[in-house]
Parts: C-alpha cells; structure tokens; sequence
C-alpha cells in the first residue's frame, strides 16, 4: 500500500479509506451469512434430491432385469432403437444476489407408452416399465442438475468472500491503521516541536 | 438448444437407451476418459452424465475439470452397478460442500 506523507490531509485521507473499509467488512460479512443460510437449505435439497435418484435407480435397474430375463438381450435392445430421440435442453442463466447459476430449461422427458416410438404391441410390458422408470430418472437427474450447480456456485462465492474478508481483516485495516498512528505520531511530534519553539522564542524574546 | 449425452457402462447404458437418450459406451476407466475428453470439445452438448463410480478412478486433474466445467456440465450418477462403490447421499452432499467451501463437514439426518 502507498506510503503517506505525515500531514493533516493525508490523515483525512485515510480516515476515510478505514470508515470505507470498515463499512465494505461489515457489508461482506452481511452478505456471507446470507451465502451460508442460502447454502444450507441447497445442501438439504442435493441430499434429498441424491436419495430419491438411488431409489429410482434401484427401482429402474430392477425393472431392466426383469425384461432383460423375460424377453431377453435381443429383444430390449430392438427397441432402445426405436425409442431414440433428440433431448434438446437450453441452458439459461439466472442471478441471485449477485451469484450466477446455470438453469435448465427443457420439456418434460416422461413420454406415455405409445410415444416411445416402438409399437406397444412388439414390445413386452417389461421392457416398457424399465423405458418408463428411467425416463423418471432422467427426469430426476435433470431436476438436480440446477441446485448442485447452485450448490457449487454459492460456494465459490462464499469462498471469494471470505477471501475478501481476510485481506480486509488481515492486511488492508491493519496497514491503514498503522500508517493513521504512524501520522498522527509524526503530527504530535511536530506539534511539540512547534511549542517548544514558541517557548524558547518567548524566552528570548523576554530576556531582549 | 444443445444434446444431453451419457457415458456409461453396457448395462446401465441399456436403460438410458430405453428412455431415448443418446448413450456412449465406456466400459473401462480408460474408454471414460477418452470419452470426457472427446465431448469436452463437443460445443453443442450441454449435460453429460456419468457413472459416480468411475469418475472417482479418473485422473483428479481430469475430475477436477470436470466438476469446474460448465459448458457441458458433467453429472455423476449412481448406476449401482456395483453396490461397494456406492456413495451414500450424505457422503455424495459432504464431498460437493468440502470442495465448494473447503471445509469438511458432517450430514446429520
């Protein structure tokens, strides 16, 4: 940080460089408090989101090995063929207070049993239950793309802040603490100076 | 508009395939790498899905990318296709805070 020269002005200067600081740590300790709460309540929902993706896996992986038993390799394979289609999703971004978070737009994956592109005839029940519950996992895995994004993101924020609040706290106050006490020592010193000169003056002054 | 893709192992592949979605597979550590590395340069895919499991086995500098990645996003999943490699939820929430915040904290539920 720049050195100041001992004088009134400057002492002004950093006066209003600590209050500014000061303010700006309050503000950022403000503001990580409310990253943390936010942060929280996301943990919450990736936790309970994570579980009910393994139990809709479990129930998905089951399903595919009852039709992978009854109707066999073959046959499940024939109509992932059929069953191939384009996901498009658009990715958009939103902002809460100031933290940007990638939102998925897309439309529902959950096709009825006559629109997966094979005819509900040629395939068995089975393998259409497995089609269905892993439409729902994708369904599922596409919901929680967006808050473990927002997961990550408000925690790069957090840790930005508290970077923020370190250097502040560490090494910005501290310095311009030091540089106002070096200033006014320096100011003190000249004022004593200038007293004893007055002094030593009026002495002179009253010995002629 | 962009592609949703899933790199996954044969069985687990089969079932994404049963939903409609595009699928590659990667049977071992080293055809999952092959594959990231190919669809990282792939400018239309947005999402890729991978197996929990495996990604764990890849190179951390390569994992690392992957969790930082944003165009595609890279998801983990679950497959379950082998029960011990498994990340219980907790566990699978506490590993995204450790490497959001850097601390290491316990989920109690």
């Amino acid at each position: 940080m720049q050195k100041a020269g001992p004088t009134r002005m400057h002492l002004l200067i950093l006066k209003t460089q600590e209050e500014s600081a000061r303010k700006g740590l309050d503000l950022l300790r403000s503001k990580r408090e409310a990253l943390v709460r936010e942060f929280f309540s996301a943990v919450d929902t990736v936790v309970a989101s994570r579980d009910l993706l393994r139990r809709s896996m479990e129930g998905a992986m089951s399903a595919l090995g009852v039709a992978l038993g009854l109707d066999g390799r073959a046959a499940v394979e024939s109509a992932t063929f059929a069953a191939h289609r384009d996901i498009p999703i658009e990715l958009t971004e939103k902002n809460i207070w100031g933290v940007k978070f990638p939102d998925i737009q897309y439309k529902s994956v959950i096709r009825s049993g006559d629109a997966r592109g094979y005819s509900v005839a040629g395939v068995s029940s089975y393998a259409n239950t497995a089609a269905r519950d892993f439409e729902r996992v994708l369904d599922q895995i596409l919901k929680i793309i967006s808050v473990e994004m927002r997961l990550k993101k408000i925690g790069d924020e957090i840790k930005k802040t508290t970077r923020r609040i370190n250097a502040l706290t560490e090494i910005v106050l501290p310095d311009l603490r030091l540089q106002i006490r070096a200033i006014r020592f320096a100011l003190e010193e000249r004022e004593r100076e200038e007293t004893f000169r007055m002094k030593r003056f009026k002495g002179k002054q009253a010995v002629f | 508009m962009g592609r949703i893709v899933a790199v996954l192992d044969e069985e687990t592949a089969l079932g994404f395939r049963l939903a409609g979605l595009e699928v590659r597979k990667a049977d071992t550590v080293e055809e999952l790498v092959r594959q990231v590395e190919l669809l990282l340069n792939e400018k239309d895919v947005r999402i890729v899905i991978l197996d929990e499991d495996r990604v764990r086995r890849i190179p951390e500098r390569l994992e690392r990318r992957l969790e930082d990645s944003v165009a595609p996003i890279f998801l983990p999943i679950p497959t379950l296709r082998r029960w011990e490699g498994e990340i219980p939820p907790e566990e699978y929430a506490a590993r995204l805070i450790r490497r959001a915040i850097g601390y290491q904290i316990k989920i109690k539920r």
